[in-house]
């Protein structure tokens, strides 16, 4: 009468099967609504994977970060590709920070946020640096730019542009996650919370 | 009418290809941009492979179209960026108008610049010339977990439904009288009302989803069957050991080169 | 064969009893025997003492209210509880010849299909054709290819979309979504078909083709259960109707028995649109008394045409029409304050093209005044919800000026808009948020800068108007889908906007919250406040709404007022939307 719903083979349960791909969809959706409707200088393109990390737990939450950057690269751009790996590593911090319980306090989930994001920098940057050359052709190419110029090296400067920018980032993705976790209505939170990995 | 991601459809050399052949030669292209020297392996596989598989497969102009779109910011930035600040001991530089670029660092935007358009060129092409469900269908018959294989197809094909709603949203929450053309502390508050609606109702939607994969039986214990075909003739078999040999070879290569060369 | 044993001693009738428990599982598609259900969590069971067999080939409709236990009978019928909605199971449930407490949803499936309302989230998602949709259920069972292109060639031929099988899932339309989800489900071969509010996302042609469907399959021996809350509707297409009231049987029987059964109106169920009409005529001695009520519209009109066989009849169904409907002409039948004041909003020669190249609005020119009930109608794809878009500055026009209380939408914010018109859009999914229903309906009020005063003078009113007091600190999710619209109704309405739209209020509600949302437009009219509903359900626009506007084709194909329609207005908006059944009667009469 109580046959679990998740296979037995440790493969995904259906509901996280259900879920990866919205949030997936949501990372792309999310980042665009933000940026056209309210034109904010915020991106939340790993909102959906953070939100499937602390719901979930490590490996769903690795496996839509790593998915997200794939359809990324399927999708508009191949160059994404190199980053799955950091993507992977946010949703796999997300994860344990559901099982050290930081979903519970605001502060916590915003720490959270911010070694997530120095984390995030410090994978990114090896990326960046070989197979991009530091750049990413966005507007922060600046910080590159004048972290070299005081004698950083490749390496150095796009580590240090990625941990000037990303905490902030990931620190709002994981506030706005924890207000909607947080507002969640119980029939939810029964199917989504009480999922352990 | 519907657009699944890149690919385009059209009959062409790559198009007829099993999808595993065509990942192995991204592979293929991939680890030897890094292996063999740049610039010149990166010119080389640009001109000498990627164009004339694009011509082959009738894509070439959309091929370029999506690869220099995306990479041209990257490019630019870098021949700017790594010109004038690389970090280098070598002072011999080049004048440019007011500018004076480094030679060490245009050295260098140029190895990575032709090693980009190669990374980002071959799974490009992959993705251009093979429907997802093929990719997706073919690697799960050669031992990815089907569970990776839907939630790519899935999520593929939720983007533009799931924009659709993020735009509903925007309207429901506006004619509730939220400001979202105000100054900037009006619209932070505006994140919520408009981020929250989206993910609950994700969540709400993802319950249904499951009872719908429940019901289609995805995870009934036994053999799976496919209704399509994909063929996979002996030659491009053949050709898949050889690129990986050919690999192989040049990681060995390389390795030797690092230790004794 | 077994009575004559049965007769004879107790303890053979206790073995027969045994045995036939052991036997109707096999001769009845679906058998439940005293089954009760409570919800992980729940306090009182959802389903109570449930005792239902349904034969082989029958189509039997469950109906209830909101939360009375439709869904949880589908989902038991399916597995999905308890194996998916967990909680504690009592009773035997079997279905064909399987108990669903001890087989999972994997065997399941072979035997029996459930198939939801919302048709776009049941889409796998993972095929990019119908054909392989279809199919994919059976790549996962392990059918061989032969039998499995056999088994998805019938089940598009069963549902009627062969002609659909290379388009992608997602570029269908509800219904034809619909149709594939249940075409998908019936290729695994179950003999029985459970589905929950099938038509609640479907519009009137798509509804009559479901009930087509419905009907050959049940003639190819499907058994079908339905959960369905559109009680026309399951007159048309039920043999059979089981009404719950709170989880427990409250009447089982053949649809003109059931489905004017004088309890179903106690407990808040109702009944269908034709009997209502002639229990009002009954009541002014237009019915003849021995002649049992009427549940489908030709009864309706045959019953109203045998109490005055010598008159004129055309004439005297019109005068039985015109008392049995609630009438606009009487309080409200003139245009109420033409010259007094401003219109609320004024759309003039209003042209808009999307993007894509698709010409939305081809001129459109209309004003809203003070104390309008205006129904906005026409196919989908006529322009409705451009319309709407422009109500409010959602959208502003291309060519042509749209005018909202005077001032210019191309000058103003869609937020400024916001405190004149109100829009409640079809998806209320989009619009709730908040933690509870009392913070969700506060939301709107507060964004237009109201004093709190007024902010919580406002949103108590809009809470008792919707009747939602009892479930104020509740989140809006864990209410029921018709409930939750109500909330969404109730947080714009709590704007006190001079104009509310209201975009397919009546989708999902039960007869009891349809009543609630004609006696809040009356009100709302009375106070000189407009309303404009945009909906398929004309016999709900022609009971709360005066002015009736067609679109088609990006154009005001018709404005008038249902009460002075001619007919050659009323074969317009026949032609393209239907008839309100009052105005079907008159107009086939003349």
């Amino acid at each position: 009468m109580t046959t679990s719903t998740t296979s037995q083979r440790g493969e995904l349960s259906s509901t996280a099967l259900a879920l990866i791909p919205i949030a997936i969809a949501i990372n792309v959706a999310l980042g665009h609504l933000v940026q056209s409707v309210l034109k904010l200088p915020i991106y939340l393109d790993s909102i959906g994977t953070v939100l499937v990390g602390v719901l979930l737990g490590p490996l769903a939450g690795a496996i839509t970060g790593l998915l997200a950057n794939v359809i990324w690269g399927l999708t508009l751009a191949p160059s994404a590709l190199p980053f799955a790996a950091v993507a992977a590593v946010i949703g796999l911090i997300a994860g344990y920070a559901r099982q050290y319980g930081a979903i519970r306090s605001w502060w916590k989930m915003a720490l959270a946020g911010v070694i997530t994001g120095v984390v995030a920098a410090a994978i990114s940057a090896p990326i960046a640096t070989y197979v991009f050359g530091g750049v990413t052709g966005a507007g922060t190419d600046v910080l590159v730019a004048m972290f070299q110029n005081l004698g950083a090296s490749v390496l150095g400067a796009s580590f240090m542009q990625g941990a000037v920018s990303d905490p902030l980032d990931k620190t709002i993705t994981y506030l706005i996650v924890w207000a909607i976790i947080s507002a969640l209505p119980k029939r939810l939170l029964a199917r989504f919370g009480a999922t352990e990995q | 009418m519907q657009r699944t991601g890149l690919f385009i459809e059209r009959a062409g050399f790559l198009q007829r290809l099993n999808p595993l052949t065509k990942v192995t030669g991204a592979l293929l292209l991939i680890g030897a941009t890094f292996l063999l020297p740049a610039p010149l392996t990166g010119a080389a596989l640009l001109g000498g492979v990627l164009l004339p598989l694009a011509l082959a497969s009738r894509v070439a102009r959309r091929f370029f179209d999506v690869l220099l779109k995306t990479l041209l910011p990257v490019l630019i930035s870098l021949a700017l960026v790594q010109g004038l600040f690389f970090p280098t001991s070598d002072p011999t530089t080049i004048a440019v108008g007011p500018f004076l670029f480094r030679r060490a660092g245009l050295q260098f935007a140029l190895d990575t610049g032709s090693r980009l358009l190669v990374v980002a060129g071959a799974p490009l092409i992959l993705f251009q010339t093979t429907h997802p469900g093929t990719l997706v269908q073919a690697l799960i018959q050669s031992g990815m977990p089907r569970s990776i294989g839907y939630i790519l197809l899935v999520a593929l094909q939720l983007i533009p439904a799931i924009s659709e709603r993020a735009v509903g949203v925007a309207e429901a929450q506006r004619a509730r009288g939220l400001e979202t053309e105000g100054n900037v502390l009006q619209r932070i508050r505006g994140v919520l009302p408009l981020v929250s609606p989206l993910i609950i109702g994700a969540l709400v939607d993802a319950e249904e989803r499951a009872m719908a994969i429940e019901a289609r039986a995805f995870n009934a214990p036994g053999p799976k069957t496919w209704v399509r075909d994909i063929p996979d003739p002996p030659a491009e078999r053949i050709a898949r050991i050889t690129m990986l040999a050919a690999l192989g070879s040049m990681v060995v290569w390389r390795v030797m080169m690092f230790f004794f060369g | 064969m077994f009575e004559a044993q049965s007769g004879f001693n107790p303890l053979s009738a206790a073995m027969l009893d045994a045995r036939m428990n052991d036997v109707s599982p096999h001769l009845a598609p679906i058998a439940l025997r005293r089954v009760t259900f409570t919800y992980a969590g729940a306090t009182e069971p959802a389903l109570r003492d449930v005792t239902l067999t349904v034969p082989a080939g029958q189509i039997c409709a469950v109906i209830g209210r909101a939360g009375a236990g439709k869904s949880t009978l589908c989902a038991l019928c399916a597995g999905f509880v308890p194996h998916f909605f967990r909680g504690r199971l009592d009773g035997d449930a079997v279905v064909d010849g399987l108990s669903v407490a001890t087989h999972p949803i994997a065997e399941l499936v072979r035997h029996v299909a459930l198939v939801g309302s919302n048709a776009f989230s049941q889409i796998s998602g993972a095929r990019f054709t119908v054909y392989d949709e279809v199919a994919f259920g059976l790549e996962n069972l392990g059918v061989p290819r032969p039998e499995m292109i056999e088994r998805v060639e019938w089940a598009l031929q069963a549902l009627g979309i062969d002609h659909l099988r290379d388009r992608s899932p997602y570029a269908l339309s509800g219904g034809q979504q619909q149709r594939m989800v249940i075409a998908a489900a019936l290729a695994m071969r179950p003999p029985v078909l459970a589905l929950d509010e099938p038509t609640s996302q479907l519009d009137p042609p798509a509804m009559a083709e479901l009930a087509d469907v419905l009907r050959a399959l049940s003639r190819q021996g499907i058994t079908i259960l339905v959960a369905e809350h559109r009680l026309e509707w399951v007159a048309e297409v039920a043999e059979r109707v089981v009404a719950l009231d709170r989880g427990a049987i409250l009447a089982d029987g053949a649809p003109a028995e059931v489905l004017t059964d004088p309890r179903l109106c106690e407990c808040g169920i109702g009944w269908p649109r034709p009997t209502q009409m002639a229990a009002r005529a009954r009541a002014e001695g237009r019915w003849v008394p021995d002649r049992p009520l009427p549940i489908t519209v030709a009864d309706l009109a045959a019953g109203l045409c045998a109490v005055a066989p010598d008159q004129d009849a055309a004439h005297e169904r019109d005068g039985a029409i015109r008392s049995t409907a609630v009438q606009p002409d009487g309080k409200n039948g003139s245009p109420r304050m033409t010259h007094a004041a401003e219109p609320i909003v004024s759309l003039e020669a209003v042209h808009f093209t999307y993007p894509t190249g698709v010409e939305a609005l081809r001129g459109v020119s209309l004003t809203v005044q003070r104390g309008e009930r205006i129904a906005l109608v026409g196919r989908n794809g006529a322009g409705k919800s451009t319309l709407v878009r422009h109500l409010n500055g959602l959208l502003r026009p291309l060519r042509g000026r749209a005018l909202v209380n005077g001032v210019d939408t191309r000058t103003t914010t869609v937020a400024r808009c916001a405190r004149h018109v109100g829009v409640v859009f079809q998806d209320v999914r989009n619009q709730l948020f908040a933690r509870t229903v009392r913070d969700e309906i506060r939301f709107g009020p507060r964004n237009l800068g109201f004093s709190p005063e007024k902010v919580s003078a406002l949103t108590e009113a809009a809470i008792d108007a919707l009747d939602l007091r009892d479930v104020v600190d509740e989140h809006p999710y864990d209410l029921p889908h018709a409930r939750r619209r109500l909330v969404a109704i109730a947080a714009v309405l709590a704007m006190d906007t001079t104009l509310l739209v209201l975009d397919e209020p009546t989708a999902g509600l039960d007869s009891a919250s349809i009543s609630l949302l004609v006696r809040l437009i009356d009100d709302l009219a009375a106070r000189q406040r407009s309303v404009l509903v945009v909906s398929h359900d004309l016999d709900f626009c022609y009971e709360a709404l005066d002015r009736v506007i067609l679109m088609r084709e990006g154009q005001i194909a018709l404005d008038g007022r249902f009460a002075n329609l001619d007919n050659t207005q009323m074969a317009t908006l026949d032609s393209d939307v239907g008839l309100p059944i009052a105005l079907r009667l008159r107009y086939v009469s003349t």
